[in-house]
C-alpha cells in the first residue's frame, strides 16, 4: 500500500507545473533574466510575473534589478531557502519512486543525480 | 500522485536543468558570415592563387572576429552579459579540439602534407561544435556531425584542393546553418517540456 507521507510532504508552491519549471531553470544556473525565463518556458509576461512573485513572496527566489548598456535588466536566482525547498521536492518525487518500485530498480540512482546537481 | 508520474516528473525536472545551463546568444549573423569569409577565401584561393596560410589564416580570423562581434550584439540587444558563465563553458568545451588543430596544421605542414589541413579542420571543428553541442541548442550538433562527416570523407577520398572543399564546408554549411539559426531562433528548443512529457 502506497505511503501518503511522500505525496503530503510535496511543496505545494514548487509543485505546480510552471513553478517547478522556473525552479529547475534556476537551480541549473547562476541566474536567469526575464527575458530568458519567458523564452525558455514560452510563457506570457504576466503568466511569469505571476509565477515569480509567488515564488518571491515564499522565499525561494531572489530579484536582481540591474542595467546592462543602459537597459534594465531583471534576473532571478534562487535563495538558500529555495535552494533547500526544491532539493526537498525532489527528495519527495524520489521517495515515491521508491515506494512504488522494487528496492533493486534503479530509480533513485536517477533521483540522487539531480539532487547532486542542486548542491 | 503515481510513482509513475513521479518518476516522469523527474525526467522533466531533469530536462529543465540540463536547458538551464544551455547558451543561447548563437547568432545566425556570424554564421553567415563566417560562410561568406569562407567563401571569398576559397574564391581567392581557386582564382587569385593567394598564399594557403595567409588565406586560412585570414579567414580564420575574420571568422572569429566575426562571431564576437555579432554574439556580443546580439547579447547586448537583448540586454544580457556577454561573457556569462554558459559563454566560458563553450570556449572551454572549444578549447581542446581548437588546441589539436592549431598543433596538427603545424606538424602536417612541416612534413609536408599541407593537402590534408582541409580535412583535419573539418574534424576538429566537428569535434568542437560537438562537445560545445553539450551546451547548446540541437543545431550545433548538426553543424558539428556535419562536419565530422565532411571531414571524413575529404580525407578519406583523398581531397586535397583546398579551395573546393573549404569553400562548400566552411563555406556553404556555415551559410546554411547561419539561416536555420536566423529563421529558427535557438531559443525555441528550449520551450515548455511539460507539454511534451
Amino acid at each position: 500500500m502506497l505511503d501518503l507521507t511522500a505525496i503530503e510532504q510535496l511543496d505545494r508552491v514548487i509543485h505546480e507545473r510552471g513553478r517547478l519549471a522556473i525552479m529547475s531553470l534556476l537551480a541549473a544556473s547562476d541566474s536567469l533574466s526575464f527575458r530568458e525565463l519567458k523564452e525558455l518556458l514560452n510563457m506570457t509576461d504576466g503568466n511569469l510575473s505571476v509565477h515569480m512573485r509567488t515564488l518571491e513572496e515564499a522565499g525561494y527566489v531572489l530579484v536582481h534589478k540591474s542595467f546592462v548598456n543602459r537597459k534594465p535588466r531583471t534576473s532571478f536566482s534562487l535563495t538558500d531557502a529555495g535552494r533547500e525547498a526544491f532539493r526537498g521536492y525532489i527528495q519527495s518525487l524520489e521517495a515515491i519512486v521508491r515506494q512504488s518500485q522494487p528496492a533493486s530498480v534503479g530509480a533513485p540512482a536517477v533521483a540522487s543525480g539531480l539532487a547532486l546537481r542542486t548542491t | 500522485m503515481t510513482g509513475r508520474e513521479a518518476g516522469e516528473t523527474l525526467d522533466v525536472i531533469r530536462t529543465l536543468m540540463e536547458r538551464g545551463t544551455h547558451y543561447r546568444n548563437l547568432s545566425g549573423h556570424a554564421g553567415v558570415a563566417a560562410g561568406c569569409v569562407a567563401l571569398i577565401g576559397a574564391a581567392a584561393r581557386a582564382w587569385l592563387k593567394t598564399p594557403f596560410s595567409l588565406t586560412w589564416g585570414l579567414v580564420f580570423t575574420l571568422a572569429m572576429g566575426a562571431a564576437v562581434f555579432y554574439t556580443a550584439r546580439m547579447a547586448r540587444q537583448n540586454g544580457e552579459v556577454f561573457w556569462t558563465r554558459q559563454a566560458r563553458t563553450i570556449v572551454l568545451a572549444l578549447t581542446p579540439a581548437f588546441f589539436a588543430a592549431v598543433v596538427l596544421s603545424y606538424v602536417l605542414d612541416a612534413v609536408g602534407q599541407r593537402g590534408m589541413l582541409p580535412g583535419i579542420w573539418m574534424l576538429m571543428w566537428g569535434v568542437g561544435a560537438l562537445a560545445m553541442s553539450f551546451f547548446t541548442p540541437r543545431v550545433i550538433w548538426m553543424l558539428g556531425s556535419a562536419f565530422l562527416a565532411c571531414g571524413a570523407g575529404t580525407l578519406l577520398a583523398g581531397l586535397h584542393d583546398d579551395a573546393p572543399t573549404m569553400g562548400l564546408t566552411f563555406g556553404a554549411i556555415h551559410l546554411l546553418y547561419g539561416v536555420i539559426l536566423t529563421v529558427f531562433r535557438p531559443v525555441s528548443a528550449g520551450r515548455a517540456v511539460f507539454h511534451d512529457a
